[in-house]
């Protein structure tokens, strides 16, 4: 075991939902630097302007490791977004496009990222993706409000 | 990004329409904002392709629409 869940936020098969996340807390002994993102730097703050179309941003998953993005749309609404409990709806997601074409900003695993802008401030979260050409991801404001959680 | 781009207005206000709209062409999977130049477009995608001779619109309201297929969207968390 390398972490306990500690919070989380449900989903609704029946109406809209906003994020998909959950914080957890690393057991002792599990060396871990939440601040550090590899290959860009420390983490600078929580941006507290929203993304805009056309900005790059950048994330460090499990899957693809470091990539590089571009923001193709914002308040993306009436998302479905296929999940082993079924088809579940989001409103207000950021969708993310490669920066290098056939090279996809993310994949299954990489869930749970942490977006940063080019100044490195977190700006979202992802959470799921078509594979090929479209990752989406929560605004990070809802998310720490959701979780009730700081950065 | 610290040009003043125009109509965000039009078209939030665009954008429930829009959905209704290309909903008849096919499954819509998404209806966002994006950027063409100084302006806000309203972002349409397809969970599928519509049809090769569909007569889609390219604007809403005035409000320039953007349209990709972008399949099946699906959660990407991973096994451990």
């Amino acid at each position: 075991m390398v972490a306990n869940l500690t919070r989380f936020v449900p989903l609704t098969l029946t109406g809209k939902n906003g994020i998909d996340a959950a914080a957890a807390m690393v057991a002792a002994g599990i060396g871990v630097d939440a601040q550090t993102l590899q290959g860009l730097g420390r983490l600078a703050g929580v941006r507290a302007t929203p993304l805009a179309s056309g900005e790059t941003v950048w994330k460090v998953g499990r899957t693809t490791g470091l990539t590089q993005g571009t923001v193709t749309a914002t308040e993306v609404d009436d998302l479905t977004v296929g999940y082993d409990i079924g088809n579940v709806v989001f409103d207000n997601q950021v969708e993310i496009g490669p920066a290098v074409a056939g090279q996809p900003f993310s994949l299954g695993g990489d869930s749970g990222s942490l977006i940063v802008d080019a100044e490195l401030f977190a700006v979202a979260l992802l959470f799921a993706g078509n594979d090929v050409d479209a990752t989406y991801a929560n605004p990070i404001a809802p998310v720490l409000a959701g979780l009730q959680v700081q950065i | 990004m610290d040009d003043e781009v125009l109509g965000l207005d039009e078209a939030r206000a665009a954008k429930p329409y829009a959905k209704e709209l290309f909903g008849r062409f096919g499954v819509v999977n998404g209806v966002g904002l994006t950027r063409l130049g100084n302006r806000y477009a309203v972002k349409v995608n397809f969970e599928t392709a519509p049809r090769a001779d569909a007569d889609l619109p390219r604007e809403i309201s005035g409000v320039p629409v953007v349209v990709q297929v972008v399949g099946r969207v699906h959660k990407q968390a991973g096994s451990l």
